[in-house]
Order: C-alpha cells, then structure tokens, then sequence
C-alpha cells in the first residue's frame, strides 16, 4: 500500500515540476534581433499574403504569389550558408516546405482544376515549372546540408506529382 | 479472476459441485469453466461410486513387509557371509514450484530504483529551470527560433487553404494582431527602421486588406462578424496610442501610425456595417 502511494505521489509531483516548465521563452533583444535578421523575409510573406487575399478565385496567380516567396528564402539561404549558420539554414528550410507543402501544393491542386478543360494551362504550366526551377536552383545550393536538402526534397517530389493537365 | 485461479480453486474445495461465492460469477461467464466444473462433479460421483478393486489378499501383506523394518543379518565369524556396505542412495530432492507472481508484483520489488531514478529526474529538472533563469546570460550561444516568422508562415498558408472570405478575414484579422504583438516588445528594444517596418505592415492588413475582404461579406455575414474585428481593432488603437505615450523616440511615430492605421481600418468596417442595415 505504501509503495503504491509512493509511487503516486511521485508521478504526480513529476507531472507539477514538467508541466510548469512552460515553453521556452525568448527575451525582447532576442526578439529584436531576430526580426532584423529575418525582416525582408517576413515582409515578403505578408506582402505575398495580402497579394493571395485580393485574387480568392485564381488560384493559378495565388500559386505564383509562391515564386517570390521561394526566391526570398532562396537568397537568405544562400546568405546563411555563406556565413556557416547551419541553424538558420535549417529554420527557413523549413518554414519553405511547410509554406510548399501546406500552401503552395493545395493551392497548385486547384489550379490545376481551374485550368483543366479551359483557358490557363500556359499560365498554369508556366507557374509551375517557374516554381520547380527556383527550388531546383535552391536544392543545387544545399548540397552541403543534406537535412535541409532532404526535407525540401520531399516537398519538391510532392509538387512534381502534381501533374499538369492534358 | 481468470480461468486458472478459478479452476484451481475448485480443485481445492471438497465438493465441487459447492461453488464459493467468489466463482459464481466468473462460472456464469464462463462457458469452458462451466465445462471444467461440471467434469469435476462427474470424476468426484465416480470415485465414490466406484468401489475398491478385489485383490487377491496377499499383495496389502507384502506391500507393509517392503516398509517393515529391515531384518538384521548378524554375520557370525567364521560364517562365511560377506556383507556388502548399503550403496547410498541418490536422493532427489523435489521442490514445489514458486508461485507465480503477478508482473506488478514483480516490478514493485524494484521501487528502490524507481524513486532513485525519480529523484535523478527531479535534480535534473530542477537544474535545468534553474539554468533556463540565467538565459540572459552572455553564455548562451544557440539563437532561438523566430516566434514571428513561424506565425507569418503559418498566416500565408492558412490564407491560402481558406475556404471563404469570412475565414481570409480571420486570417488577417490574426496576422493583424500578431504585427501588433511584435510591435509591442519591439518598440522598446529596437526602436526606428524595424517599428517602421512593422507599422508599414500593420496598415495594410488591417487598415486595407480587411476591408476588401468584408465587402466580400453579404449582410448577414457582416453583421456575425465584424463588431468583432471592429472591437479588437478599438482595443489595439487604445493600446497603441498608450504605448506611444512612453515610448523611446524612434518607436512613438510608428506606433502613433499603428493606431491611425487601426482607426482607419475600425471606421471602414464599422462603415461597411451600417451600408449593409441602410
């Protein structure tokens, strides 16, 4: 009995202890410090946002919203890889597959419907392979980091088979 | 209980048609129990039943002499008998086997280690929060994630999968809020280009892409949903505005804009809202 209760008890102090831990938090400097180095890549996004937000119904010009987007993470990455900051190579690799992954590949998928039948597959197919050359040129810059490179690798194979229509 | 307990326990009573308390249940459930136990009923009726078994009365005598105490041969000298010495026998030791414990019952022997490993995990935790408090430390090498970029991220995609003009505007409409967040803490440790950044951002999300998307909205829609983001925008002009009221200097003009921006945007919804009722 006692042991049963012992062992209660320390479980339920261990649970306290972890879950007040709370996530990690940053101070203001940090957080001042990071928006000045990721402040042209944030812009961007917003501004790519917004554009998004104002053509609901094309979803071929909303997927090339994603050209500018992976051609501003291309040039940081290539910054960071010049000064050696694997950690910052890694955080945009993967902010871009999740931003190719979760937007840019959904919204690619109804293009492609929008397109399919009717007018738009030039532009549609232009879009897309102008997309699969950008993160063409940024998977040749990462050779040298093959965690970044294999993650945005998955993300390419997913984009590539969405195949464009007849 | 499980089959084996149950079955064990009615070898062990006398009679087993007597079920104990404790195995009616389990013997209701059970339809292989059921079996068992009626099979004991039928091998117990059997034995008494069956009487012993005619011998032919001499096989009981001999059986006792094989126990009887051995006759003692004494060898006489000169006799001529040759004793031989009894050879040892081997004995074989038979030992029941050791019940089997249940697993808990087998772990628990252990809780020595467990509560030195419990007070290993503890001292460990403890250690740690306390280094995480000296965090400001110039020691600290590794720069963290960006908290702003992943929520910017995260508003592009979710734009993008929104299914109507009533979820882009809750889109924006939390982008809005995070710019505003950032320019909180910001204003205070990075005052000028980067608070100018930010307000810049700030007003065109919700002083013009908020309003585009709720023209978007029909009437019903507007009325569900845009006292909310006319609230939250009044509430982020008031906090901007007391924000620039102690603000350092480089961080006062932008955030005055901020406001101005939340102003403009809080108007025209509030606007959009009275055209759709006229």
């Amino acid at each position: 009995m006692f042991r049963h209760t012992l062992s209660t008890v320390v479980v339920v102090f261990l649970v306290a202890v972890v879950g007040a831990q709370g996530p990690r938090t940053i101070s203001g400097q940090q957080q001042g410090d990071l928006y000045k180095k990721n402040r042209l890549v944030i812009e961007e996004i917003v501004d790519r946002t917004l554009e998004s937000s104002r053509k609901p119904n094309d979803y071929v010009e909303r997927a090339n919203t994603y050209y500018k987007v992976v051609y501003k993470f291309n040039l940081e990455i290539n910054q960071a890889r010049q000064a050696n900051d694997n950690a910052r190579i890694e955080e945009l690799s993967k902010h871009l597959g999740t931003l190719l992954d979760n937007g840019l590949a959904p919204t690619l998928v109804k293009a492609r419907g929008q397109v399919e039948g009717g007018t738009g597959v030039e532009a549609y197919i232009k879009v897309r392979n102008d997309l699969l050359a950008q993160l063409d040129a940024l998977l040749g810059m990462l050779g040298d980091n093959p965690a970044a490179k294999a993650s945005l690798d998955g993300a390419k194979k997913r984009l590539n088979e969405i195949r464009t229509p007849e | 209980m499980n089959c084996d307990t149950a079955r064990n326990r009615m070898l062990a009573v006398t009679d087993p048609a007597a079920i104990p308390a404790a195995l009616v249940e389990h013997l209701e459930a059970c339809s292989g129990c059921q079996a068992w136990q009626q099979l004991l009923t039928r091998i117990d009726g059997a034995v008494v039943a069956t009487g012993p078994a005619a011998y032919a009365g001499k096989a009981k005598q001999a059986l006792l002499e094989k126990f009887a105490a051995p006759k003692l041969v004494v060898a006489k000298s000169g006799s001529g008998i040759k004793l031989n010495k009894p050879a040892p026998k081997a004995v074989v030791v038979v030992q029941p086997a050791a019940p089997r414990r249940p697993l808990g019952e087998s772990l628990a022997r252990f809780w020595p280690a467990g509560v030195a490993a419990a007070v290993i995990l503890t001292g460990v935790l403890i250690w740690s929060s306390l280094r995480n408090g000296k965090s400001d430390g110039p020691t600290v090498a590794a720069v963290p994630a960006d908290p702003f970029l992943d929520k910017v991220v995260t508003a592009k995609v979710n734009l993008d999968r929104a299914p109507d003009a009533t979820a882009r505007l809750n889109v924006l409409d939390v982008l809005g809020s995070d710019i505003h967040t950032e320019a909180r803490t910001l204003a205070q440790f990075t005052p000028g280009a980067e608070m100018e950044s930010l307000a810049a951002m700030y007003d065109k999300v919700v002083g013009e892409a908020m309003f585009e998307q709720a023209r978007g909205l029909n009437l019903e829609e507007k009325r569900a949903n845009l006292p909310k983001f006319i609230e939250h925008l009044s509430k982020a002009e008031q906090d901007a505005n007391k924000l620039a009221a102690d603000a350092p200097p480089g961080s006062v003009q932008p955030l005055k804009e901020m406001a101005r921006s939340a102003q403009k945007g809080r108007i025209a919804l509030a606007q959009l809202m009275q055209q759709g009722q006229g």
